[in-house]
């Protein structure tokens, strides 16, 4: 049941209705109860792995918490007893008790997902070492379906519990609230990436029905359907056509075709999230927004701050802190500073910490090698971006263009698009060697644009009429990404206008999505000839 | 409240947006749309018949010569591939603004009792929202197994259709009837024949087990004399299998004891003179020949077993009287005037062996074989794709025939029709349907 279906509709108004009319503090049995359901629906008996994972982080969570209660009731206890050197021996020896125990949920949480995601490749790679040395290893594979968000809800129990350990947020001791907490429906499929003491005590509380929160989640949920329909599943059409059969391509057109699909994952990923908010909204709970316009970046590292933001905070505050602020990565920057001078020095071990972040974002994107290059391709820009910044700030200032203008912000913007894009090349194409391929493929008469007009563009799967429709529908989302860039809540300025403007707006969008989406069961004309019984 | 009132007010006008905009992408066939939207046109209990089936009904039966003829009103209602399973639930939508008329089932129509995905629209598309539309979508997705939840593109098409956003026409647009009350026209149906007399099989043999579309007739049945509906059922001829043919005999016996009428021309197909060798362009169906026969015999047994009367000279009927000065306009070009009026036929004579030459002095020479028991023959020519004119006649011994100069460059198309004079009657024989042509250039 994706969100494009009209089972999710269905499923949403059932949920809705469930949830409004049981009495205001059940209410979060009602959603505990829809994502079960929804899960369910979606992965049957896999269900029992979200259980598992939710059961072992919950005992998990509270195990770190009474150790840390303990340890402090009995520091305190003991702190008139104890020199300060026995007292320091103490908490380190309850430090690292803690932390083992934070080490074993995430062992066991992150175990689960990588012995189900990356076996697999792990048990390829190593046939393939062996097989170069003249070894012939052969391996089982695992043959398990993954269950849905795997990926999302693992990273969601880990920040749970190093945050226990932080003692940034308590441990829920009802274990039913906990089982809401780690499978919320709407955000399980593809996020955002949940941080209890900002959702938790959404979900438990019980929200009352707001006719507004209605229309603007509604609204919202529209908003996702033409992202994903109208956007999304039209341009998957050319691109599925580029990077399926790349031998055939080259020039800009190849180039174009890995834009053409950061637009659309941007669409599709975007537009599942506005549903998914739109949902939560609905119910009177917030999620934390997962993109904000990132075509806007000036440099890799705003996109990043842009796309995806969850998983990038989630890297940041769990990945890239933990390591940079680390006393080996401490000491690293000492020995780097006296070898390579004070910038370079200095930065290194963040350097290091951020190519690790970037490893590692790739990696969670799916067990591949071309995953792992995308992700170290966005590592290198963002470090070269950097240790570039003075070089292209000097250049700036030589060519007499200020700062601020809309000059720079363009050549910035189309400088992190075109970087951006040739990333791309790793995450979209069938595997890393057809992405260095299809890359270098796309220098090869880059400058001959004769394939927009000599009817080229028309051989990828969509016709002229199409194409428009395309152009016309990214134009619109610019348009509406510009508005939110400069701080234009669109919603609320659309709801101040007279009734009949709105809704002509609301049933166009409708009309919009029922008219040029692509769903349903094909249409063939040939099919409704009448072929004579 | 008001915040209710207000949703609900928006549902209802977001509701009659999409309705009002996906009737302009559904497809049936253009068949299916005039043949539905067309009898919605109709006055309430107007008409004399309603004839109901698959393809073969409009391809053997057209109302506007009946009309231009006889001063009968007999719409068809008729689906390709119309499943007989469907057939109650147009009688029922038909009964709702004719319920006096005679109703003519196709009783070949039972050949298959499901539909496709396809069918089903085509079936359905162009039904009126009503409770009768919804149940047939119900019961039809019910006997092919479909998922209730894959049945929504038959309750809202523009599931389906909307793709077709790039296609749309005026016609999708307008969606105009052709003001011809379904009298049909396709190129197939103008110009081919193809001999089914190898294959044609004729029996009256019944199978050795009751066929699986009995129950749906009895439930037809049911409904008729729960009802009172006058009924007649047809059997047109096609080229069947054996096992189709003897389980049509099965399902006539029913009809039969049922106590209504069953006119079979699957066995007797000599008796409106159709012709399996020239008279159909695909086993299923005939051309505009074979219909022509096919519309008069039925008028006439209609005229004598209902008692229809000529209404041809009533006021009020004009569109049907445009209709048949239309499709006459649309036919003339590849059926011979006696044929579209119904003249009485000897289909046994055959002017066989055309031949036209051009001679020296351009004009043309037409010659052709005696027809046995022809007392004279007509000569009809046919300028480029205009309608048959009558030319000449001339005696039974003559068998050729030289026409003056011919004036004008162009293609000229000439054939014969051996005719036969009985008690004040001229019987018409049979002839080369397309003529044969000659080729005149300045």
């Amino acid at each position: 049941m994706t969100f494009a279906s009209f089972g999710f509709i269905c499923f949403v108004i059932l949920v809705v209705l469930l949830y409004f009319l049981t009495p205001r503090k059940y209410r979060w049995i009602s959603l505990l109860v829809s994502s079960y359901a929804f899960f369910w629906i979606n992965s049957r008996l896999l269900v029992l792995i979200l259980f598992g994972t939710t059961v072992i982080t919950w005992l998990t969570g509270l195990w770190i918490w009474s150790s840390n209660k303990k340890n402090s009731t009995a520091e305190k206890q003991q702190a008139a007893e104890l020199t300060r050197e026995e007292l320091k021996t103490l908490k380190e020896k309850n430090k690292k008790r803690k932390r083992r125990i934070l080490i074993l949920g995430i062992i066991l949480n992150l175990g689960t997902l990588v012995v189900l995601k990356y076996t697999n490749f792990v048990f390829s790679d190593i046939e393939q070492i062996a097989g170069a040395w003249g070894g012939n290893v052969s391996l089982p594979r695992i043959n398990l379906l993954l269950p849905i968000g795997i990926s999302f809800y693992t990273l969601q129990s880990i920040a749970y519990l190093v945050d226990i350990y932080r003692n940034k947020t308590e441990p829920d001791r009802n274990p039913g609230k906990f089982m809401l907490f780690m499978s919320f429906f709407p955000q399980i499929v593809q996020g955002p990436i949940a941080r209890h003491h900002q959702l938790a005590h959404q979900l438990y509380e019980g929200h009352d029905f707001d006719y507004r929160r209605l229309k603007f989640g509604i609204q919202l949920m529209l908003w996702g359907w033409i992202k994903k329909l109208v956007i999304a599943d039209r341009l998957a059409i050319p691109v599925n056509e580029i990077f399926n059969h790349y031998g055939s391509y080259s020039g800009l057109l190849v180039f174009l075709g890995a834009a053409m699909y950061g637009i659309q994952v941007y669409a599709d990923f975007s537009g599942g999230m506005d549903i998914a908010r739109g949902v939560a909204h609905i119910l009177g709970i917030e999620l934390e927004l997962n993109f904000k316009q990132p075509y806007f970046s000036v440099s890799i590292e705003d996109f990043w701050r842009r796309w995806h933001i969850t998983l990038g905070g989630w890297m940041r505050d769990y990945i890239f802190y933990p390591l940079s602020l680390s006393r080996p990565f401490a000491s690293l920057s000492r020995k780097t500073r006296k070898i390579l001078g004070p910038f370079i020095g200095k930065r290194l071990p963040s350097f290091l910490a951020m190519f690790i972040v970037y490893f590692l974002v790739g990696l969670w994107h799916g067990p591949d090698w071309k995953y792992i290059l995308y992700g170290v391709w966005n590592g290198i820009f963002i470090v070269s971006g950097i240790v570039l910044e003075k070089a292209y700030d000097t250049a700036r200032k030589k060519s007499r263009v200020p700062e601020n203008s809309i000059t720079w912000k363009l050549f910035q913007m189309v400088r992190t698009f075109i970087l951006i894009t040739f990333g791309r090349f790793f995450s979209r194409a069938l595997d890393s060697g057809a992405a260095i391929a299809m890359i270098g493929a796309s220098f090869h008469h880059w400058w001959d644009l004769s394939f927009l007009l000599d009817g080229t563009m028309t051989t990828l799967g969509l016709d002229q009429a199409n194409w428009n429709v395309l152009l016309a529908a990214i134009l619109l989302v610019l348009c509406v990404d510009y508005l939110h860039e400069k701080g234009v809540r669109i919603r609320e300025a659309i709801s101040r206008q007279w009734i009949v403007f709105r809704w002509l707006i609301y049933i166009a969008a409708v009309l919009f999505i029922l008219i040029f989406g692509i769903y349903g069961p094909e249409y063939n004309a040939a099919s409704f000839i009448y072929q004579q019984f | 409240m008001k915040n209710l009132l207000k949703s609900v007010v928006f549902l209802v006008l977001l509701f009659l947006a999409v309705f009002a905009v996906q009737r302009h992408f559904k497809v049936g066939t253009r068949l299916c749309f005039q043949s539905e939207a067309g009898f919605y046109e109709e006055k309430r209990g107007s008409l004399d018949g309603v004839y109901i089936g698959a393809s073969n009904v409009y391809a053997f039966w057209q109302p506007p010569v009946a009309w231009k003829n006889h001063g009968i009103a007999v719409l068809t209602y008729s689906v390709d591939a119309l499943p007989s399973s469907a057939l109650k639930a147009m009688m029922i939508e038909a009964r709702k603004t004719q319920p006096d008329a005679l109703y003519i089932i196709n009783l070949n129509t039972f050949k298959k009792t499901a539909a496709t995905s396809e069918e089903m629209h085509r079936v359905t598309n162009y039904l009126n929202p009503s409770f009768n539309k919804y149940s047939l979508i119900w019961q039809l997705a019910d006997i092919g197994n479909i998922p209730p939840a894959d049945r929504l593109e038959y309750y809202f098409p523009i599931i389906r259709f909307h793709s077709r956003w790039s296609e749309l026409t005026r016609n999708d647009f307008l969606l105009q009837t052709n003001g011809r009350k379904m009298g049909y026209g396709s190129s197939e149906y103008y110009k081919k024949s193809v001999n089914l007399s190898k294959n044609y099989l004729m029996t009256e043999s019944l199978p050795e087990k009751e066929p699986e579309a009995t129950e749906v007739l009895l439930d037809l049945l049911d409904y008729i004399e729960k009802n009172s509906v006058k009924a007649l059922f047809v059997i047109v001829p096609q080229a069947l299998k054996e096992e189709y043919a003897t389980e049509l005999n099965s399902l006539k016996k029913t009809v039969s004891e049922h106590g209504y009428p069953c006119l079979d021309l699957l066995n007797h197909y000599e008796d409106p003179g159709i012709l399996t060798k020239t008279d159909f362009f695909d086993k299923n169906h005939t051309n505009v020949h074979g219909s022509m026969k096919f519309t008069e015999y039925l008028s006439q047994y209609l005229i004598e077993h209902y008692q229809f009367e000529d209404k041809s000279r009533q006021e009020g009927w004009d569109e049907w009287n445009s209709a048949a000065e239309k499709y006459t306009a649309l036919i003339s070009p590849y059926a011979l005037p006696f044929e579209i009026e119904g003249k009485p036929r000897k289909c046994t004579m055959n002017a066989s062996g055309l031949s036209v030459t051009k001679t020296e002095k351009q004009s043309a020479s037409v010659k052709w074989k005696a027809a046995k028991g022809a007392d004279g023959y007509q000569i009809y020519q046919k300028t480029g794709s205009e309608a048959w004119t009558y030319l000449d006649s001339v005696d039974a011994d003559t068998t050729e025939y030289e026409t003056e100069v011919l004036e004008q460059a162009g293609q000229y198309a000439y054939t014969v029709v051996p005719v036969l004079s009985k008690k004040g009657t001229i019987y018409y024989g049979s002839y080369t349907y397309n003529g044969k042509s000659i080729t005149v250039s300045k």
